[in-house]
């Protein structure tokens, strides 16, 4: 399919005729380049060395770091698959007993799900997003690096729960009641809870920077058909994580507060139920499964082109593709729960959304046959993983339809079938490809290529280790070898199979070793390299510095580098875009989302320690949470939020430091802008979205509760709600801070920053005084948390608003100390901006929430 | 505020979006039929389940048709006309290709109530 691209644009006004962007106009900037500007360049993008490493923020760096330590996790985490099969091997085994078999088998999957494949494709992504897009780098550098530490540290700890007998045990998904008090009286399943919370705080970081760098900081002229599939892959991939995660975390939320308080939302006794948990878990666990495959299919499409040599078939449809499975993989998630009684019709929907679901994958497996076919393909080690992919693959995809059907599933429900099913998906969909990507794009980052022998060695190790492993395990659990058992009687026919399958792990743990021996003997990261080994067409195949490319490219058509032979060179002569460093410091292009026309110079933040602190205190809070450390966590958490207003006093917002700078081409761009072009707007929008999905979950949360009480016991008899009258006034406080902020914008336009912050600090009080209002008149009743599932919701409610007033008293004060720090100016003001927009979501959730705790009961006339 | 030249991407979006609110609704309707045993009841003289979910299937099919018939229009007419030339034609022709398969899921999605009693 072949799309017209019309280079789309009367020039906007600031830019002069002819657009500088077209192909017909001359190269941006003329040779010679001044003396000194490629060394200005290097200076300022230096590597921090030695002590002073862990401060290093450049995404080559983190990206190399992340990713190893995604790997790191998955041989750890295949040690314990290993641990697991030789318990198996043989019927009735005393290896290991049931209970250190039941962490290992919770700790395998959960270590496998958090803290390798989600993090690896956003490692992935960090790695080769800005090179891809030609960025410098992507726009909160100190963002991406947060999260890495905050991931590596946490799950070393969270690892090493393991061999204190602490790790969790409940199952991957956590099932309450197994999960609750009652029947996991230990810190096990708080390792889970609270262990995993900041793996999701990081992932969001991680999305939050992918969707902002995609959008806004493309080279110009890379309009969004013009992106790389993989940059579309994590775009999905990153939007499904904002919508995805805030499920999990919000039932991770209710768990913890069931568990340490006793609040009852799985206790059917006294009014929960547990499958509020299942519904909670699946709306985030089905999209997982997308989560990690998307990106994989992404990166798939990238390499085929270059293996053969040939344009990827169906381009758009593709494109099309990854978005309609980022959607239609969140209509999936019931199709886990087809044994639990839910309605018969309901689960009709679900088995035909995940019928659905396979027509945008089959689209996208026929693209890349197609395109195999198209070409000229060469064996190399990529392509061997490619194929291997595509084979393992649909064959998971092919047993994941059988189980799609309901009586089937009825059938296969917690046996090997589905062990074997979901492992085919996520080895086939994820570790093939991500190997596949590890061989091919290795030498853009070391400047070499790894070894054809070991790749080769590796890959059919792996390719026949996997499929002996677990193509057995379809028929022993056929033959209803049910998962998750430790050990299995004798006579049952079962012994070969699990034999089988043991030998089968062994042979792939060998595949795994010879990768890790190629990586050790032949990969090296370096602050740049050069050279383009399977002649790819895309930009991060231009020559690199710690900087990415020497100038930013102007982009008109899908495969650069195949269309314009001189390109590199023209790169890094200087001749494109932005050749220097126009304001003494790191700095990238920010361009519009759809068409990427230049808008203006970001200045992003180098090396420093604040971030790194910042990191180590929300892993430190979490972890001493879960074995009650209580005070230790409060001075882990007070640290973090130390360092994190440290992180942003020095190194954000820091305002016009010139008018505006020329990047080439007749082009003068601002380095400061305020309005809805800038990076920060955009990073702020989608936190709050993911705020917005959490808030949706809680008041799923009342919904299902009300759906499973009846009407007459919600509220339960004897319980009375407040007189209207004080929430109502709680909501008037509430609404008029945010009509005070409007009054303190007005005083900012003017010039007025010491009334303005005396606007914010009373706007401060009335929120307070409003949400508190409305909590007091609750307790006042005699509701309380612990008696009832009501009761429970509600204060959840109370939870979830206090702790957006807790954000919005931080954001208040430092939003007044840079106001009297003279930091805060009518032009300088992207802070305020920034607190704004946070502090009105707040105000309109806590207008929704009072509603869904006063109107809500009321409306069903109870 | 204006977010300049971001509208392509919802617009492209909005036959997903209509699915999923289909989606969410024939689901929810038919929870709380079956949950406040209302499903033995009638509307307009039909079963009550299959009635709403037929109707709300009609509705959304309807919406889908809309947007993709439009985008069809602005793809066959040109874009240069009242839609200015600041919106690529990937855009319009993406939006089509979503409505499509929005049409197909909700189709396939809706066709159950046909065989399947609503609550057993």
């Amino acid at each position: 399919m072949s799309l017209p691209n019309k280079m789309a644009g009367v020039p906007t006004q600031d830019l002069p005729t002819p657009d500088p962007l077209s192909a017909d106009a001359p190269l941006p900037n003329p040779l010679p380049r001044p003396e000194g500007e490629l060394e200005a360049l290097q200076r300022v993008w230096q590597t921090p060395r030695g002590w002073r490493f862990p401060t290093v923020v450049n995404n080559n760096w983190i990206g190399v770091l992340y990713l190893g330590t995604a790997l790191l996790f998955f041989v750890l985490a295949g040690c314990m698959a290993l641990v697991m099969r030789a318990q198996l091997a043989v019927p009735q085994n005393d290896l290991v007993g049931a209970e250190l078999y039941n962490q290992l088998f919770t700790t395998h999957g959960t270590m496998m799900m958090f803290l390798f494949a989600v993090p690896a494709m956003e490692a992935m992504g960090v790695y080769l997003l800005p090179a891809m897009l030609a960025a410098r780098d992507l726009p909160f550098p100190r963002l991406s690096a947060y999260a890495f530490w905050a991931y590596a540290i946490g799950g070393l700890v969270f690892f090493s729960s393991i061999f204190y007998g602490a790790a969790p045990n409940g199952g991957w998904f956590m099932y309450p009641p197994l999960t609750s008090k009652e029947y996991s009286p230990g810190i096990n399943a708080d390792f889970w809870l609270l262990g995993i919370g900041f793996i999701e705080i990081s992932a969001i970081a991680g999305a939050i920077e992918i969707v902002v760098g995609i959008l806004k900081n493309r080279a110009p002229g890379m309009t969004l058909d013009r992106m790389p599939l993989f940059c579309w892959a994590m775009l999905v991939f990153a939007a499904m994580i904002i919508f995805a995660f805030p499920a999990v975390i919000w039932g991770t939320i209710l768990l913890e507060l069931e568990r340490a308080f006793g609040w009852p939302f799985f206790i059917p006794e006294r009014g929960g139920d547990p499958l509020l948990w299942q519904h909670l878990f699946w709306f985030f666990g089905h999209p997982e499964v997308y989560i990690i495959f998307l990106p994989a299919a992404g990166m798939v499409s990238m390499i085929i082109p270059a293996m053969v040599q040939a344009r990827l078939v169906g381009y758009g449809l593709v494109a099309m593709a990854l978005l309609g499975t980022g959607f239609l993989s969140f209509g999936l998630w019931v199709h886990h729960m087809y044994a639990t009684g839910i309605p018969q019709l309901s689960l009709s929907f679900f088995s035909a959304a995940s019928f659905a679901v396979s027509v945008p994958t089959g689209i996208q497996v026929f693209a890349w046959i197609g395109t195999i076919a198209t070409g000229r393909p060469r064996l190399q080690v990529p392509m061997l993983f490619i194929l291997g992919f595509l084979f393992i693959f649909v064959l998971g995809g092919l047993t994941g339809v059988m189980v799609a059907v309901v009586p089937f599933d009825w059938q296969a429900h917690d046996t090997y079938f589905v062990v074997a099913h979901l492992h085919y998906v996520l080895i086939g969909g994820m570790v093939f490809p991500l190997l596949a990507a590890l061989y091919y794009w290795a030498p853009s980052a070391s400047g070499k290529t790894m070894s054809k022998r070991l790749g080769t060695f590796a890959f059919w190790l792996l390719f026949i280790g996997v499929n002996l492993t677990f193509f057995p395990m379809h028929i022993s659990g056929l033959m209803g070898m049910p998962r998750r058992v430790w050990t299995y009687p004798e006579g049952m026919g079962l012994e070969l199979w699990n034999m089988l399958s043991t030998i089968g792990a062994v042979v792939a743990a060998l595949g795994v070793a010879m990768v890790a021996l190629d990586l050790l003997r032949n990969f090296r990261v370096s602050n740049g390299a050069e050279g383009n080994p399977y002649n790819g067409g895309t930009l991060e195949w231009l020559p690199q510095g710690n900087y990415a490319a020497r100038s930013i490219p102007r982009i008109h058509s899908r495969e650069p580098l195949w269309d314009n032979p001189d390109l590199a060179e023209q790169v890094r002569a200087g001749r494109h875009f932005l050749p220097n460093t126009a304001t003494g410091l790191r700095e990238t292009i920010v361009t519009s989302p759809i068409e990427a026309r230049p808008q203006y110079i970001a200045i992003i933040p180098g090396p420093g320690w604040a971030h790194v602190i910042a990191a180590i205190g929300t892993a430190g809070f979490f972890l001493s949470l879960t074995v009650e450390w209580v005070w230790i966590a409060s001075a882990f958490g007070a640290v973090a939020v130390a360092a994190v207003l440290w992180w942003l006093w020095t190194g954000t917002d820091l305002g016009p430091v010139r008018d505006s700078v020329a990047i080439g081409g007749g082009i003068r761009l601002p380095v400061y802008v305020t309005d809805s072009r800038a990076v920060g707007w955009w990073a702020m929008v989608v936190l709050l979205l993911v705020d917005g999905t959490t808030f949706s979950c809680l008041a799923f949360t009342h919904g299902f509760l009300w759906l499973v009480n009846g009407d007459a016991a919600w509220p339960p008899a004897g319980t009375a709600l407040p007189e209207l009258v004080v929430p109502a006034v709680g909501a008037a406080l509430v609404a008029a801070s945010a009509v005070l902020l409007w009054v303190a914008d007005w005083l900012l336009r003017r010039g007025h920053v010491i009334a303005m912050s005396v606007a914010v600090l009373a706007a401060l009080g009335l929120l307070l005084a409003g949400l508190g209002a409305d909590l007091a008149a609750l307790w006042e009743t005699g509701l309380r948390p612990g008696a009832h599932s009501f009761g429970a919701a509600v204060f959840a409610n109370q939870f979830w608003q206090g702790l957006h007033a807790a954000l919005v008293l931080v954001m208040a004060l430092y939003l007044a100390a840079r106001a009297w720090a003279g930091l805060l100016d009518p032009t300088r003001r992207v802070t305020f901006d920034n607190v704004r927009l946070f502090w009105t979501y707040t105000v309109v959730q806590a207008l929704a929430g009072m509603a869904l705790t006063h109107l809500f009961p009321r409306g069903l006339g109870g | 505020m204006q977010v300049a030249g971001f509208s392509p991407i919802p617009a492209a979006l909005a036959g997903l979006i209509v699915w999923a609110a289909h989606f969410g609704l024939i689901y929810g309707a038919n929870a709380v039929a079956c949950a406040r045993g209302l499903a033995g009841g009638r509307w307009l003289g039909l079963p009550l389940v299959p009635a709403l979910v037929l109707g709300l299937t009609a509705l959304a099919l309807l919406a889908v048709a809309v947007i993709g018939l439009r985008a069809w229009q602005r793809l066959e007419g040109g874009l240069s006309g009242q839609e200015g030339e600041n919106e690529p034609r990937f855009m319009v022709w993406l939006t089509l290709a979503i409505a499509l398969l929005s049409a197909l899921a909700i189709l396939w999605e809706a066709l159950p109530v046909l065989l399947v009693p609503a609550c057993a």
